[in-house]
């Protein structure tokens, strides 16, 4: 973590007056436990310091003007400021690293315009995607934005971390689906950008995409308020299968294949490895039991018409059986796969060894990699935790690794594989906590030595990824770039400050 | 039906301001604090008007866990649990609830915290706004106590009902004084199917409210009502209320030995009922009725077929479906316990969003199963104007049995 460099003005009570004179009353809420709720997301949190993040109030905007009015603020005050959008972040985008105003945005919910002969919607950025597609499937569409978090997880936040989704070999990722944004900057400027200047074209060359710039800036330079999002026509089929393999090799070159086929429905391809495999049967109600021969699993999937998707899954067929892949059956592929958002949220999901059910949390390190480092990530990431399963035995466990695809609209190339970790996260105390860390940094230092990414959808802000990625991957003029523009758009760093490591920005 | 939520006995133990929160409870809140994934929350109707993330179990889990880190104050804490429907959707929700369940007694078990953290605000002299509201109707119907048998059975004026207690028909105040056209409907139903049945007639003060008081008051109550059950020797108890009914089946079998009494909501009585003597209800209803489900019904006991079966058996009449799992976010404002007297304007805001998504289906009727919820709508539909009658189930299925149909609910007592 990196130490602030800025003086930072307090949120006394003549600020709390102004910002309920702005919100109204019921839309500013200062007491502890309103605010202690927002100190943490998604991700193993260091429960023993909850109090040095907890923010100082916390604010729900219910439109633009409530955010500029907010940022104008906070700007002149020097105060800090961290948007919050769902909460579910596993990068801990939305944690208030030096307290100050958390902007809540889940009140700027609308759904402003349905443009269904431009196949796009307006909607405020604290939509959830369940509830946004709730609206759409009666129009036969979707916004196919299919995150782990699809329950819950908001729009802004989404944007936030240039969210990645589970069908985005098919439809793009976040950074694909949303077409233009509203964005507030520090000084209450408000601005919309897009692929050029408009908000409802996706390609344009005229001038710099700033859509670009903006996304993925985990409330680092602005609140992006409203959005324009695609929308796609609902599929008709939506295939998911499931084949069992005896061998790393075997499921490998079927990942290959599959994504390497040339579908154009291929929705999603994964692998589940052997370690997942042996951590999943350790629960026999969570996970559809498996046979002791089967060590790996890959799944695809085929979403679309009818018409497209039957010829294409006969041959995606094929290729699992040239290799060896033996079909799981229907169950396997509806029930695992429809309940794939609810499965690894729990808890008491955690399991010893010999199956005892053990109170612990999980996360999951999202590494992106391109095919050919996969092997040796995959050894290196068990490795790593093994190592510290072994230093602090019943602290942490290794829970087991997932590759899916992430390259968007097309299977091939790069990956997302996550080694979920299992962690007793009640029990931190400051030695774990700086031991979580230091596996942290390990898992990211393999990555950057192979030229991945430390992150493909959760963001590499936290607390033992962020100076890995930006004086690591990003060493390679991006971070000072990143620096230049930070100061530029926030030259009292007030938005998100702590996050990247862009207190650098203002060191001099 | 026997179905047992969790039940968890660190529970009755109060906390105040002074004590330290017991270890357990403070893991069963780290359950859902550390899922974070929050389908608890986006699925709860109160956080849908409020967008405000600490009213939702994830919010009420995770003040507890802050306290017991250091980082909360256990006075302020009723304020955000207020704000609770009790509707249960957020315990259905909750993967701890639907991958860990009963069997790993992991079910996620809000609505009980809920009561429990209002009980022991209240205990500790904590005042909650608007709680006078509360107590005024728990007081009027202890008050209704000492003339139960009386009050109990004034609907059933006129009505010849064979009084065999075998099969008891359980009508608490709230229905016994203003929802009496479902027991009333409901009766001259049975009567006309020549089903034998009695009324019991010292139901107590059943109220869930009751629950976010006083907790032993009502298990006092409900004792008596399980020792009297045995006495009259009830075998099976047709329950006219849901949020009643939602009590025996979640309620009773942590408390008390319900062995040999089934328990059974008056839908599901009727239908069976209908089917055994193989009568068909002779007189069409024309018409397109959407259907709402209570809570009570679809996310507390999980039952939701048997007020669509028995739409389905009257001749005419056709329900625009939202499917229960899609009805998991609806709530009619009213909630299964004090919410409405709390929040009377997020309760009609609530309610409103409901009607007009019955509006939204082209129906004029929004049929429902439960007294409280056609009370809240009626006055949702007053206040709104939006142009969505609503109307009990039984009140349609006698109607097609050539029953007078009585849509007003004269007030007793």
């Amino acid at each position: 973590m990196t130490t602030a460099v800025t003086q930072y003005g307090a949120v006394t009570d003549e600020v709390i007056d102004e910002l309920r004179r702005l919100l109204g009353e019921e839309n500013v809420l200062i007491d502890l436990h309103e605010r202690a709720m927002r100190a943490y997301n998604c991700a193993p949190a260091p429960l023993h310091r909850w109090q040095d993040q907890t923010p100082d109030v916390v604010v729900l905007p219910g439109s633009t003007e409530d955010v500029v009015g907010i940022l104008k603020l906070a700007n002149e005050k020097r105060i800090p400021v961290t948007p919050r959008g769902g909460g579910s972040g596993l990068a801990d985008g939305a944690m208030p690293l030096r307290r100050g105003i958390c902007v809540d945005i889940k009140r700027m919910n609308e759904i402003f315009e349905i443009d269904e002969d431009n196949m796009c919607a307006t909607v405020g950025t604290g939509i959830n995607m369940l509830k946004l597609n709730e609206v759409l499937e009666p129009l036969g569409k979707i916004f196919p934005d299919d995150l782990a978090g699809y329950a819950n997880a908001m729009l802004g936040g989404r944007i936030g971390c240039g969210g990645w989704t589970l069908i985005g070999a098919r439809f793009g990722h976040t950074p694909d689906t949303v077409i233009s944004m509203e964005c507030v900057l520090p000084d209450g400027q408000v601005i919309w950008v897009g692929g050029g200047g408009t908000k409802k074209i996706r390609k344009s060359s005229s001038g710099y995409r700033l859509k670009d710039l903006f996304m993925q800036h985990q409330g680092t330079l602005c609140i992006v308020t409203r959005a324009v999002i695609e929308l796609y026509p609902k599929s008709e089929v939506e295939f998911a299968g499931y084949f069992a393999f005896d061998n790393w090799d075997d499921a490998y070159q079927a990942l290959y294949d599959v994504t390497t086929r040339g579908f154009g429905n291929l929705s999603s391809a994964m692998i589940f490895d052997d370690h997942k495999i042996d951590f999943l049967r350790r629960d026999d109600e969570a996970f559809i039991p498996l046979g002791r021969d089967v060590r790996f699993v890959v799944l695809f999937t085929m979403y679309g018409l009818k018409c497209e998707v039957e010829p294409a899954v006969k041959e995606g067929f094929r290729i699992m059986k040239k290799l060896g892949g033996r079909y799981l059956g229907p169950e396997q592929g509806e029930g695992d796969w429809a309940s794939r958002h609810d499965r690894y949220h729990l808890s008491y999901h955690g399991r010893t060894p010999d199956g005892q059910a053990t109170l612990m949390s999980w996360h999951c390190e999202d590494t992106a990699a391109y095919h050919t480092a996969l092997p040796a990530l995959r050894e290196q990431f068990h490795e790593i935790v093994g190592r510290y399963m072994k230093q602090y035995p019943g602290v942490f466990d290794d829970w087991g690794i997932f590759i899916y695809t992430s390259n968007p609209f097309k299977g091939w190339g790069d990956y997302l594989i996550e080694i979920d970790v299992g962690i007793a996260e009640l029990q931190y105390n400051d030695e774990t906590w700086a031991a979580w860390i230091r596996m942290k940094r390990e898992i990211a230092q393999a990555a950057v030595d192979m030229e991945c990414s430390v992150s493909i959808c959760h963001g590499s802000c936290r607390e033992g990824d962020d100076d890995i990625a930006m004086h690591g991957e990003m060493a390679h003029g991006s971070f000072e770039i990143m620096k230049k523009i930070k100061r530029m758009i926030d030259p009292n760093n007030i938005m998100n400050p702590g996050k990247y490591c862009l207190d650098e920005a203002y060191e001099d | 039906m026997t179905y047992q939520l969790s039940k968890k006995d660190f529970y009755a133990e109060p906390l105040s301001k002074t004590k330290a929160i017991d270890e357990e409870f403070v893991k069963e809140a780290y359950l859902v604090f550390a899922c974070r994934h929050k389908f608890c929350r986006d699925i709860c109707p109160n956080f849908d008007i409020t967008r405000n993330e600490a009213h939702s179990s994830y919010g009420f889990h995770t003040a507890i866990l802050a306290i017991s880190r250091g980082v909360g104050e256990f006075d302020r804490l009723i304020d955000n649990f207020t704000y609770c429907l009790e509707c249960g959707a957020c315990e259905l929700r909750c993967p701890n609830t639907s991958m860990g369940g009963d069997f790993y007694r992991r079910s996620t078990t809000t609505v009980d915290l809920v009561r429990k953290i209002r009980r022991d605000s209240l205990a500790d002299g904590t005042e909650i706004p608007n709680w006078p509201a509360v107590k005024e109707y728990l007081d009027e119907h202890r008050g209704f106590v000492a003339t139960q048998a009386e009050l109990v059975t004034k609907w059933a004026e006129g009505i010849k009902i064979a009084g065999d207690m075998k099969t008891a028909l359980f009508v608490d105040f709230f229905t016994a004084t203003q929802g009496t056209e479902v027991p009333r409907l409901a009766a001259q139903i049975l009567a006309k199917l020549r089903v034998k049945f009695g009324v019991y007639t010292t139901p107590g003060v059943t109220a869930p409210e009751l629950l976010s008081e006083s907790d032993e008051e009502w298990k006092k109550y409900a004792g008596e009502n399980v020792e009297n059950f045995r006495k009259l020797g009830v075998e099976t108890l047709v329950v006219v209320n849901p949020h009643d009914y939602a009590l025996f089946v979640r309620e009773y079998p942590k408390w008390f030995d319900m062995d040999g009494i089934e328990t059974v909501f008056i839908t599901d009585f009727l239908l069976g009922k209908m089917k055994e003597k193989g009568v068909t209800p002779p007189v069409a209803v024309e018409g397109r009725f959407a259907y709402h489900d209570p809570c009570t019904l679809n996310t507390l006991v999980v039952e939701a077929e048997s007020p669509r079966d028995l739409v389905g058996l009257v001749p005419g009449a056709e329900i625009v479906d939202v499917a229960p799992a899609n009805q998991w976010s609806y709530c009619c404002g009213n909630g299964n316990g004090p919410y409405r007297k709390l929040h009377p304007d997020i309760a009609y805001r609530i309610g409103q969003k409901r009607l007009r998504a019955a509006a939204d289906l082209g129906v004029d009727t929004l049929l429902v199963a439960c007294p409280h919820c056609k009370d809240q709508f009626t006055d949702v539909k007053a206040k709104s104007g939006l142009q969505v009658e609503p109307v009990h189930v039984v009140e349609l299925l006698a109607k097609s049995m050539g029953i007078e149909w009585e849509t007003t609910s004269p007030t007793i007592g």
